[in-house]
């Protein structure tokens, strides 16, 4: 995109903003992005919708929001958020990242999960016991947020841990250029 | 309850196994790094109760699965609350109905059959060591063996080889037999089992009272036995019977008439026409009827009959029908006719002139062919003589002596007397003017041991006084000499007048003495007492017109030969007996050559001083051997296995045949058996167990023995548990998002 002379920016967060780097179109931006990409690591919890509801505000062009997130919140707010982009006229691109185990419940023995966000947030679980009731809710929220961006026209593309992100990202850029 | 591999019921232990792999695998759990937490917080938050329940019913269920496994292996046996008996020995006695009425024809065969093969199964499953008796009942108790034997297969052996068709069974009698059997055999474990068709006619006579005896009775043993009744075959319709030949018991002469009649029952609800009903005599067919049955009714045939030879014989009736039952279709009776019958008159008031004599009167009634000179023979032949003339070898000739009017005897001819009735002769003693009543009360009435019934006692009535005269009492007489009289054709006894007599006292019934004939005064006429094996009868007034117009009424023929005849044949042992009876002949004791056999009058013969050796065909064709023994101046033969009804035939080889023929009661011919609730109050009256088949008394018998194993269920509930387990975890997978 920075050699199409498109400004680039980057925002990373957790429940807030944590670093905003301004779009600009000079190729010594994309050094500083891939820096700070470089410099992240992830923790605390998130809260996609009061952050995507504070950079509506700052991002005043019209652009194209691509959005890099595991999407784990409140579907309706986060629709809500992402609706305001998209009255903006942003374009709005969603990588939705799995680990493949969080698709699969894979688990046979008893298993303590530890979230991510809090490691305090621990439950010791048979995991035979709740598989069914697991993919079920997973199934439930995926189809939540496939109706919401289908509505919003928001394209969400699901990528998995487990596989390389270019070629999810050519699989995805080889179907918009059909469309 | 128990177990059979007992060892093995530890293993219930593994129960432990599903709950340490659970604590285990709580304890053992791995951590991961979880993203999508919100998810699956939302299930465990709406779920967590119902984890925890749901995990708590399949960890029981996991636990049960290693206990019933391990119960199942250890065999559990329920055992209640008694001591299993195991595979101890036991004394069993079989009581085997081999009443004729076993010989109906189920659909399965005969009922008999069937219960041999229960007896059969039941001995054959015994414990190693048992000792069993079998105890038939029909006709009467008889064991299979004389002793309880150790030996099953010898028992089973001899059972199939063994036959119904026997006289009715007195269950009375075989449960005190099966009772007394029991009490002497070996085991501590005891067993009486009754295999009968159970008859009404059979057990309707065990009344509650005779039950409740045999349960005291049991009660009271040492050991008490288990009480087991074992019903065999259906209800059967349809059955006819003869059930019975009637004729006159008097004794009859060649050429002589019997009217046989033969009573026909049908058992059936359905009316039988054209039923050809055939008399033989001895088993050669004499006469021919045919005759309609009606349902449930008997029906009378009557055959004359006559017989051209002195000496025993067999009259039968045959019913030819086609029915479930063929022993009762034929009903037999044996017959002895006489050569003739010699009686020996003492006169005691003799006389010249014509019919004057005490005796002349009795002489013609007697011998009326003799004295009309025709060519009929008569079957009495008398010979007359003086008191003074009575001895031992006269004595021995005669088969009656008739005492008219005689003063007295002396003391040997008295001895000689008493010997002639003792051995089985007949004594008719008639009053007179002569008669000494000393004499008569202390030599011949004795205060009751000697010949006479009674004492002749004062006279009574006027011979001068007409008009004031005594009547013999008109009614239905019972002794068979004047049944005759009871139809009233052949002469009214009442019509007579008897002016003079002699009161007849001290007659004591219980020493044996009876009325037969009273005076319209309420006096006796005629007194009759068994003495030894002969017969004694006293008549109140005189045998001549002195002292009734009895010589002179047209019956005084016909009431003195019934007299005579019954008196003559009255005093052999009966040769019409009820089976189990013994058949018992005597044989006049006489030294003579070994093997003379001669036969002398009325049946008896010359033998010798030892044993004679008989033989006995029985109704089955089989022969047996009896040996008489000595009883006074006489040899007595005695056969006592007449359990089975029809013709036994006793014979020396040299000698004539003596036929006994053993009937039983045809109430055995209804083959209805005890319904459902008869036979649960029998068995609850005898406090026994009732039983519908040998399979099921082994089962009980098991039960008993080992107790009811329980493995198959227990093995059925481990494979439920285990489809159970199957069932829950993928229910309790399915739970609420």
């Amino acid at each position: 995109m920075l050699q199409q002379q498109d400004s680039v920016g980057l925002v990373t967060f957790d429940k807030q903003v944590r670093r905003y780097i301004p779009p600009r179109a000079r190729p010594k931006h994309l050094h500083a992005i891939i820096n700070e990409l470089k410099s992240q690591k992830p923790e605390f919890e998130t809260e996609l919708g009061d952050v995507f509801h504070e950079m509506v505000v700052k991002m005043h062009r019209r652009g194209l929001l691509l959005i890099i997130s595991d999407l784990f919140a409140d579907v309706d707010r986060l629709m809500k958020s992402l609706a305001q982009f998209r009255h903006a006229n942003h374009e709005i691109i969603i990588f939705q990242i799995w680990d493949p185990d969080e698709l699969d419940f894979p688990f046979r023995q008893w298993t303590q999960f530890q979230s991510l966000e809090a490691a305090s947030n621990r439950h010791l679980v048979d995991p035979a016991q709740i598989r069914r009731a697991y993919l079920e809710k997973l199934a439930q929220f995926r189809d939540q947020l496939a109706k919401g961006c289908n509505r919003h026209r928001i394209s969400l593309v699901p990528m998995t841990t487990d596989q390389p992100h270019a070629d999810s990202l050519a699989a995805y850029l080889a179907l918009r250029n059909a469309r | 309850m128990t177990f059979l591999n007992g060892a093995l019921a530890f293993g219930a232990a593994a129960s432990l196994i599903p709950l340490i792999i659970h604590i285990l695998n709580r304890s053992r759990f791995k951590t991961v790094e979880w993203g999508a937490m919100h998810l699956l917080e939302s299930v465990i938050k709406v779920n967590h109760k119902r984890f925890r329940l749901d995990q708590l019913i399949l960890l029981l269920v996991r636990c049960a699965i290693p206990v019933l496994l391990a119960l199942c292996l250890a065999k559990p046996v329920l055992t209640g609350s008694r001591l299993l008996e195991g595979d101890s020995p036991v004394s069993l006695v079989i009581l085997l109905d081999t009443s004729y009425s076993m010989d109906a024809v189920d659909p399965s065969g005969t009922r008999f059959d069937s219960a041999v093969d229960a007896a059969c199964a039941i001995i054959g499953a015994a414990s190693r060591g048992s000792e069993v008796a079998v105890i038939q009942t029909g006709g009467r108790p008889t064991p299979l063996f004389d002793q309880p034997v150790f030996d099953p297969d010898a028992v089973i052996r001899k059972l199939k080889q063994s036959q119904a068709g026997y006289g009715a069974s007195d269950m009375q009698a075989s449960l005190d037999e099966a009772i007394a059997t029991l009490s002497g055999m070996s085991h501590a474990r005891r067993e009486l089992i009754v295999i009968s068709d159970f008859q009404p006619g059979d057990w309707d006579a065990i009344g509650s009272s005779a039950a409740d005896s045999i349960r005291r009775q049991v009660d009271a043993m040492s050991i008490k036995p288990e009480l087991t009744l074992l019903p065999i075959g259906q209800p059967v319709s349809g059955n006819v019977s003869v059930e019975s030949l009637e004729f006159p018991r008097r004794a009859l002469g060649v050429g002589q008439q019997l009217a046989v009649r033969a009573n026909v029952r049908n058992h059936g609800t359905t009316p039988i026409d054209n039923v050809r009903v055939i008399l033989r005599i001895d088993g050669v067919e004499s006469s021919v009827s045919q005759i309609a049955l009606t349902a449930s009714g008997t029906t009378q045939t009557l055959f004359p009959c006559t017989f051209d030879k002195a000496g025993s014989h067999v009259i039968e009736a045959e019913v030819t029908v086609d029915d479930p039952l063929a022993d009762d279709n034929r009903y037999a009776a044996a017959v002895t006719i006489w050569d003739s019958i010699n009686v020996l008159l003492v006169d005691g008031d003799p006389s010249t002139q014509p019919l004057q004599s005490e005796t002349d009167y009795l002489s013609i009634a007697l011998t009326p062919f003799t004295f009309g000179r025709m060519r009929l023979a008569d079957l009495v032949q008398t010979q007359t003589i003086l008191a003074k003339d009575v001895n031992e070898e006269l004595l021995k000739t005669a088969r009656v002596v008739v005492l008219a009017n005689v003063s007295k005897l002396e003391p040997a001819q008295l001895t000689a007397l008493t010997a002639f009735v003792q051995d089985g002769g007949a004594l008719l003693v008639c009053a007179g003017n002569k008669i000494d009543l000393d004499w008569y009360r202390e030599n011949m009435f004795t205060s009751g041991t000697g010949l006479l019934p009674s004492i002749f006692g004062a006279p009574r009535g006027k011979i001068d006084e007409t008009g004031k005269s005594a009547h013999i009492v008109a009614q239905h007489f019972e002794h068979p000499a004047l049944e005759f009289f009871n139809e009233a054709s052949n002469g009214d006894l009442s019509a007579a007048e008897i002016r003079q007599w002699h009161e007849l006292t001290d007659i004591d019934p219980n020493a044996g003495s009876t009325v037969v004939v009273r005076l319209d005064n309420g006096d006796p006429l005629l007194v009759e007492r068994r003495f030894g094996e002969g017969v004694v009868m006293q008549l109140a007034t005189a045998c001549d017109a002195d002292w009734s117009d009895l010589p002179l009424r047209p019956f005084f023929v016909p009431l003195m030969q019934q007299l005579v005849t019954t008196m003559a044949s009255g005093i052999l042992p009966p040769r019409n007996i009820t089976t189990g009876e013994p058949a018992v002949a005597v044989f006049a004791n006489v030294p003579s050559p070994p093997d003379s056999g001669e036969k002398v009058a009325e049946g008896r013969m010359k033998g010798q001083d030892a044993s004679l050796t008989l033989s006995v065909v029985t109704p089955d064709g089989s022969r047996r051997t009896v040996h008489t023994l000595p009883q006074g101046k006489t040899q007595v033969a005695r056969f006592d296995g007449t359990q089975r009804p029809g013709v036994y035939a006793m014979s020396t080889g040299s000698a004539e045949t003596l036929h006994f023929v053993a009937e039983t009661s045809r109430d055995e011919s209804d083959l209805s058996v005890l319904n459902e609730p008869g036979l649960v109050s029998l068995s609850q009256n005898m406090a026994s167990t009732l039983i519908k088949s040998s399979a099921e008394y082994l089962a009980q018998d098991r039960l008993r023995r080992h107790g009811q194993e329980i493995w198959k269920y227990v093995l059925a509930a481990l494979l439920a548990f285990m489809f159970l387990e199957l069932v829950l975890q993928q229910r309790f997978a399915r739970v609420r998002t």
